[in-house]
Protein backbone atom coordinates (compact mmCIF):
# COMPACT_ATOMS: atom_id res chain seq x y z
CA UNK A 1 0.00 0.00 0.00
CA UNK A 2 1.29 3.87 -0.42
CA UNK A 3 2.68 5.66 2.01
CA UNK A 4 0.35 8.59 2.39
CA UNK A 5 1.14 11.72 1.44
CA UNK A 6 3.50 13.45 4.18
CA UNK A 7 2.38 16.53 3.38
CA UNK A 8 5.13 19.23 5.70
CA UNK A 9 1.84 21.59 6.65
CA UNK A 10 -0.66 18.37 7.02
CA UNK A 11 -1.14 18.16 11.25
CA UNK A 12 0.00 15.08 12.73
CA UNK A 13 -2.45 11.57 12.32
CA UNK A 14 -4.02 13.86 9.79
CA UNK A 15 -2.66 11.73 6.74
CA UNK A 16 -3.85 8.90 8.57
CA UNK A 17 -7.44 9.57 9.05
CA UNK A 18 -7.72 10.66 5.20
CA UNK A 19 -5.95 7.76 4.12
CA UNK A 20 -8.82 5.80 6.43
CA UNK A 21 -12.04 8.11 4.77
CA UNK A 22 -10.58 7.57 1.42
CA UNK A 23 -10.15 3.77 1.75
CA UNK A 24 -12.44 2.84 3.79
CA UNK A 25 -15.46 5.39 3.67
CA UNK A 26 -14.92 6.14 7.69
CA UNK A 27 -13.88 8.63 10.11
CA UNK A 28 -12.56 8.08 13.65
CA UNK A 29 -14.74 9.32 16.07
CA UNK A 30 -14.14 12.04 18.12
CA UNK A 31 -12.49 10.84 21.84
CA UNK A 32 -14.36 12.64 23.73
CA UNK A 33 -15.14 11.11 27.01
CA UNK A 34 -19.04 11.22 28.00
CA UNK A 35 -20.49 10.97 31.57
CA UNK A 36 -23.85 9.25 30.12
CA UNK A 37 -23.73 5.91 27.83
CA UNK A 38 -25.99 5.47 24.86
CA UNK A 39 -27.53 2.33 23.90
CA UNK A 40 -29.75 1.93 21.09
CA UNK A 41 -32.26 -0.43 20.36
CA UNK A 42 -33.04 -0.60 16.81
CA UNK A 43 -34.44 -2.69 13.96
CA UNK A 44 -35.17 -6.31 15.54
CA UNK A 45 -34.44 -7.22 18.60
CA UNK A 46 -32.38 -11.12 17.55
CA UNK A 47 -32.69 -13.91 19.80
CA UNK A 48 -31.08 -17.07 19.32
CA UNK A 49 -31.32 -17.34 15.32
CA UNK A 50 -29.17 -15.00 13.65
CA UNK A 51 -30.88 -13.07 11.24
CA UNK A 52 -30.49 -12.59 7.57
CA UNK A 53 -28.68 -9.45 7.14
CA UNK A 54 -31.31 -6.76 5.42
CA UNK A 55 -32.65 -6.87 9.12
CA UNK A 56 -31.11 -4.26 10.96
CA UNK A 57 -30.97 -5.82 14.57
CA UNK A 58 -30.16 -5.71 17.87
CA UNK A 59 -27.87 -8.34 19.14
CA UNK A 60 -28.28 -8.95 23.30
CA UNK A 61 -25.01 -11.10 23.26
CA UNK A 62 -23.38 -7.52 22.64
CA UNK A 63 -26.17 -5.43 24.87
CA UNK A 64 -25.86 -7.59 27.65
CA UNK A 65 -21.60 -7.61 28.17
CA UNK A 66 -22.20 -3.31 27.47
CA UNK A 67 -24.66 -3.01 30.29
CA UNK A 68 -22.45 -5.11 32.48
CA UNK A 69 -19.50 -2.81 31.77
CA UNK A 70 -21.57 0.31 32.24
CA UNK A 71 -22.49 -1.13 35.75
CA UNK A 72 -18.83 -1.24 36.48
CA UNK A 73 -17.53 1.50 35.26
CA UNK A 74 -16.90 4.68 37.32
CA UNK A 75 -16.80 7.08 34.43
CA UNK A 76 -20.49 6.19 33.56
CA UNK A 77 -23.02 8.12 35.39
CA UNK A 78 -25.82 7.38 34.08
CA UNK A 79 -27.30 5.13 30.71
CA UNK A 80 -29.37 6.34 27.99
CA UNK A 81 -30.93 4.15 25.64
CA UNK A 82 -33.01 5.14 22.98
CA UNK A 83 -35.14 3.35 21.05
CA UNK A 84 -36.79 2.54 17.48
CA UNK A 85 -37.60 -0.77 17.10
CA UNK A 86 -40.14 -3.22 15.87
CA UNK A 87 -39.88 -5.53 18.47
CA UNK A 88 -38.77 -9.13 17.74
CA UNK A 89 -37.44 -11.89 19.96
CA UNK A 90 -39.43 -11.83 23.53
CA UNK A 91 -36.94 -13.65 26.01
CA UNK A 92 -33.64 -11.43 24.63
CA UNK A 93 -36.09 -8.07 24.32
CA UNK A 94 -37.08 -9.51 28.49
CA UNK A 95 -33.23 -10.18 29.07
CA UNK A 96 -32.14 -6.50 27.94
CA UNK A 97 -34.83 -4.53 29.92
CA UNK A 98 -34.46 -7.12 33.26
CA UNK A 99 -30.66 -5.67 32.89
CA UNK A 100 -32.09 -2.30 32.59
CA UNK A 101 -34.42 -2.30 35.29
CA UNK A 102 -31.41 -3.60 37.73
CA UNK A 103 -28.67 -0.97 36.94
CA UNK A 104 -28.02 0.47 40.01
CA UNK A 105 -27.18 3.86 37.90
CA UNK A 106 -29.65 6.44 36.76
CA UNK A 107 -31.93 4.94 33.24
CA UNK A 108 -33.46 6.74 30.94
CA UNK A 109 -35.18 5.55 27.98
CA UNK A 110 -36.18 7.73 24.89
CA UNK A 111 -39.10 5.80 22.34
CA UNK A 112 -37.89 7.87 18.86
CA UNK A 113 -39.90 6.64 15.91
CA UNK A 114 -41.09 3.34 17.04
CA UNK A 115 -41.08 0.92 20.34
CA UNK A 116 -43.27 -1.80 18.70
CA UNK A 117 -44.23 -5.10 20.30
CA UNK A 118 -41.26 -6.08 22.85
CA UNK A 119 -39.74 -2.47 22.70
CA UNK A 120 -42.65 -1.66 25.24
CA UNK A 121 -40.83 -3.70 27.96
CA UNK A 122 -37.29 -1.78 27.21
CA UNK A 123 -38.65 1.36 27.43
CA UNK A 124 -40.69 0.92 30.53
CA UNK A 125 -37.59 -1.06 31.93
CA UNK A 126 -35.99 2.34 32.67
CA UNK A 127 -36.25 4.56 35.70
CA UNK A 128 -38.03 7.18 33.24
CA UNK A 129 -39.14 7.07 30.37
CA UNK A 130 -39.64 9.82 27.19
CA UNK A 131 -41.70 9.59 24.35
CA UNK A 132 -41.44 12.03 20.99
CA UNK A 133 -44.82 13.57 19.94
CA UNK A 134 -44.71 11.07 16.53
CA UNK A 135 -43.33 8.04 17.69
CA UNK A 136 -45.93 5.20 17.97
CA UNK A 137 -45.90 1.95 20.24
CA UNK A 138 -47.74 -0.93 19.27
CA UNK A 139 -49.65 -2.95 21.88
CA UNK A 140 -50.63 -6.43 20.25
CA UNK A 141 -50.70 -10.55 21.56
CA UNK A 142 -47.53 -11.67 21.17
CA UNK A 143 -47.38 -14.69 18.63
CA UNK A 144 -45.68 -17.96 18.12
CA UNK A 145 -43.53 -18.97 14.94
CA UNK A 146 -43.15 -21.87 13.92
CA UNK A 147 -44.58 -25.39 13.85
CA UNK A 148 -48.15 -25.16 16.72
CA UNK A 149 -49.89 -28.67 18.01
CA UNK A 150 -53.17 -28.07 18.47
CA UNK A 151 -53.77 -28.39 21.90
CA UNK A 152 -55.03 -26.85 25.12
CA UNK A 153 -51.32 -26.81 26.61
CA UNK A 154 -50.21 -24.77 23.56
CA UNK A 155 -52.79 -21.94 24.31
CA UNK A 156 -51.86 -22.86 28.17
CA UNK A 157 -48.07 -22.01 26.80
CA UNK A 158 -48.98 -18.69 25.20
CA UNK A 159 -51.35 -17.46 27.75
CA UNK A 160 -48.30 -17.78 30.50
CA UNK A 161 -45.65 -16.10 27.96
CA UNK A 162 -47.69 -13.24 27.58
CA UNK A 163 -48.87 -12.98 31.31
CA UNK A 164 -44.44 -12.38 31.84
CA UNK A 165 -44.84 -10.04 29.50
CA UNK A 166 -47.87 -8.16 31.16
CA UNK A 167 -46.45 -8.46 34.59
CA UNK A 168 -43.16 -6.93 33.64
CA UNK A 169 -44.56 -4.00 31.89
CA UNK A 170 -47.71 -3.45 34.31
CA UNK A 171 -44.81 -3.66 37.18
CA UNK A 172 -42.84 -1.07 35.66
CA UNK A 173 -45.33 1.69 34.37
CA UNK A 174 -48.48 2.74 35.99
CA UNK A 175 -50.74 1.71 33.62
CA UNK A 176 -52.97 -1.54 35.25
CA UNK A 177 -53.46 -4.98 33.81
CA UNK A 178 -56.69 -4.74 32.60
CA UNK A 179 -56.39 -1.77 30.58
CA UNK A 180 -53.17 -3.21 28.81
CA UNK A 181 -55.07 -6.12 27.98
CA UNK A 182 -57.84 -4.39 26.54
CA UNK A 183 -55.26 -2.64 24.89
CA UNK A 184 -53.80 -5.75 23.22
CA UNK A 185 -57.20 -7.30 22.52
CA UNK A 186 -58.58 -4.37 20.99
CA UNK A 187 -60.23 -5.24 17.15
CA UNK A 188 -60.60 -2.68 14.56
CA UNK A 189 -58.01 -0.71 15.17
CA UNK A 190 -54.79 -2.76 13.50
CA UNK A 191 -55.34 -4.10 9.20
CA UNK A 192 -54.06 -7.58 10.08
CA UNK A 193 -53.54 -7.96 13.46
CA UNK A 194 -55.53 -7.55 16.80
CA UNK A 195 -54.25 -4.37 19.38
CA UNK A 196 -53.58 -1.33 19.07
CA UNK A 197 -51.33 1.36 18.11
CA UNK A 198 -50.63 4.58 20.03
CA UNK A 199 -49.10 7.36 19.33
CA UNK A 200 -46.98 10.25 21.48
CA UNK A 201 -49.00 11.62 23.84
CA UNK A 202 -51.48 8.49 24.45
CA UNK A 203 -48.52 6.53 25.96
CA UNK A 204 -48.32 9.02 28.76
CA UNK A 205 -52.09 9.35 29.09
CA UNK A 206 -51.88 5.91 29.24
CA UNK A 207 -49.25 5.78 32.31
CA UNK A 208 -47.39 3.68 29.93
CA UNK A 209 -44.84 6.59 29.52
CA UNK A 210 -43.77 9.25 31.99
CA UNK A 211 -43.38 11.92 30.04
CA UNK A 212 -44.31 13.70 26.66
CA UNK A 213 -39.89 14.82 25.11
CA UNK A 214 -36.96 14.28 23.32
CA UNK A 215 -33.29 14.48 23.92
CA UNK A 216 -33.24 17.71 25.31
CA UNK A 217 -35.79 16.63 27.64
CA UNK A 218 -34.04 13.33 28.14
CA UNK A 219 -30.31 14.70 29.11
CA UNK A 220 -32.16 17.09 31.43
CA UNK A 221 -34.01 14.37 33.22
CA UNK A 222 -30.57 12.27 33.25
CA UNK A 223 -28.57 15.29 34.62
CA UNK A 224 -30.86 15.76 37.47
CA UNK A 225 -31.11 12.15 38.44
CA UNK A 226 -27.24 11.91 38.31
CA UNK A 227 -27.30 14.32 40.92
CA UNK A 228 -30.01 12.63 43.03
CA UNK A 229 -28.01 9.92 43.09
CA UNK A 230 -24.60 11.08 44.18
CA UNK A 231 -26.37 13.20 46.96
CA UNK A 232 -28.12 9.69 48.18
CA UNK A 233 -25.05 8.07 48.18
CA UNK A 234 -23.21 10.82 50.02
CA UNK A 235 -25.70 11.07 52.41
CA UNK A 236 -25.69 7.03 53.38
CA UNK A 237 -21.76 7.87 53.84
CA UNK B 1 -40.89 -16.30 19.57
CA UNK B 2 -41.05 -13.57 17.60
CA UNK B 3 -42.89 -10.35 19.11
CA UNK B 4 -42.91 -7.78 16.28
CA UNK B 5 -45.24 -5.87 13.92
CA UNK B 6 -42.86 -7.27 11.31
CA UNK B 7 -43.98 -10.08 8.99
CA UNK B 8 -42.16 -13.42 8.95
CA UNK B 9 -41.32 -13.88 5.58
CA UNK B 10 -39.62 -10.23 5.41
CA UNK B 11 -37.61 -11.00 8.51
CA UNK B 12 -36.73 -14.87 7.46
CA UNK B 13 -36.01 -13.96 4.13
CA UNK B 14 -32.59 -15.12 2.81
CA UNK B 15 -31.87 -16.98 6.18
CA UNK B 16 -30.59 -19.84 3.62
CA UNK B 17 -27.98 -17.74 2.64
CA UNK B 18 -25.86 -16.45 4.91
CA UNK B 19 -22.53 -17.17 4.71
CA UNK B 20 -20.66 -19.10 7.24
CA UNK B 21 -19.11 -17.73 11.07
CA UNK B 22 -15.67 -17.62 10.78
CA UNK B 23 -13.17 -16.97 13.79
CA UNK B 24 -9.92 -15.11 14.30
CA UNK B 25 -7.95 -12.44 16.45
CA UNK B 26 -8.24 -8.80 15.59
CA UNK B 27 -7.07 -6.13 18.17
CA UNK B 28 -6.08 -8.80 20.31
CA UNK B 29 -9.48 -9.86 20.86
CA UNK B 30 -11.22 -13.07 20.05
CA UNK B 31 -14.17 -12.45 17.58
CA UNK B 32 -16.47 -14.40 15.01
CA UNK B 33 -16.90 -12.89 11.80
CA UNK B 34 -18.61 -13.49 8.23
CA UNK B 35 -18.48 -11.91 4.91
CA UNK B 36 -21.18 -9.94 4.11
CA UNK B 37 -22.75 -9.30 0.94
CA UNK B 38 -19.85 -6.99 -0.34
CA UNK B 39 -17.55 -9.28 0.41
CA UNK B 40 -16.06 -7.27 3.19
CA UNK B 41 -15.17 -9.17 6.19
CA UNK B 42 -17.64 -8.00 8.98
CA UNK B 43 -17.51 -8.55 13.01
CA UNK B 44 -20.36 -10.75 13.95
CA UNK B 45 -19.82 -11.09 17.88
CA UNK B 46 -17.19 -10.54 19.89
CA UNK B 47 -16.06 -13.38 21.99
CA UNK B 48 -14.48 -11.41 25.76
CA UNK B 49 -15.15 -12.02 29.64
CA UNK B 50 -14.11 -8.28 29.77
CA UNK B 51 -17.12 -6.09 29.85
CA UNK B 52 -15.11 -3.18 29.05
CA UNK B 53 -14.30 -4.97 25.80
CA UNK B 54 -17.53 -4.23 24.96
CA UNK B 55 -17.57 -0.81 25.10
CA UNK B 56 -15.42 -0.75 22.38
CA UNK B 57 -17.12 0.87 19.05
CA UNK B 58 -14.63 -0.25 16.88
CA UNK B 59 -15.15 -4.06 18.23
CA UNK B 60 -19.13 -3.84 17.59
CA UNK B 61 -21.08 -6.47 15.44
CA UNK B 62 -21.60 -5.01 11.75
CA UNK B 63 -18.30 -2.93 11.74
CA UNK B 64 -15.59 -3.94 9.37
CA UNK B 65 -12.68 -5.55 10.07
CA UNK B 66 -9.87 -3.13 8.66
CA UNK B 67 -6.22 -4.35 8.34
CA UNK B 68 -3.91 -2.40 9.69
CA UNK B 69 -2.67 0.32 7.74
CA UNK B 70 -1.11 3.01 10.76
Amino acid sequence: MEEPNKDPQCPEGMAEKTELITQFGQTQLPEAKSNIHVITIVGQVEGHLVMPPQNKTTKYEHIIPQLVAVEQSPDIEGLLVILNTVGGDVEAGLAIAEMIKTLSKPTISLVLGGGHSIGVPIAVAADYSFIAHSATMTIHPIRLTGLVIGVQQSFDYLDKMQDRVINFITANSKIDEASFRNLMTKTGELARDIGTVIVGQEAVKLGLIDELGGVGEAIKKMKSLIEENKSKSTEVH
Amino acid sequence: MLWTIMQEDAILEGIDQLSANQYKQYQGKDIIYRSNENGKDVIVQLLSTNPNDFLDQSLEPGKEILPKIF
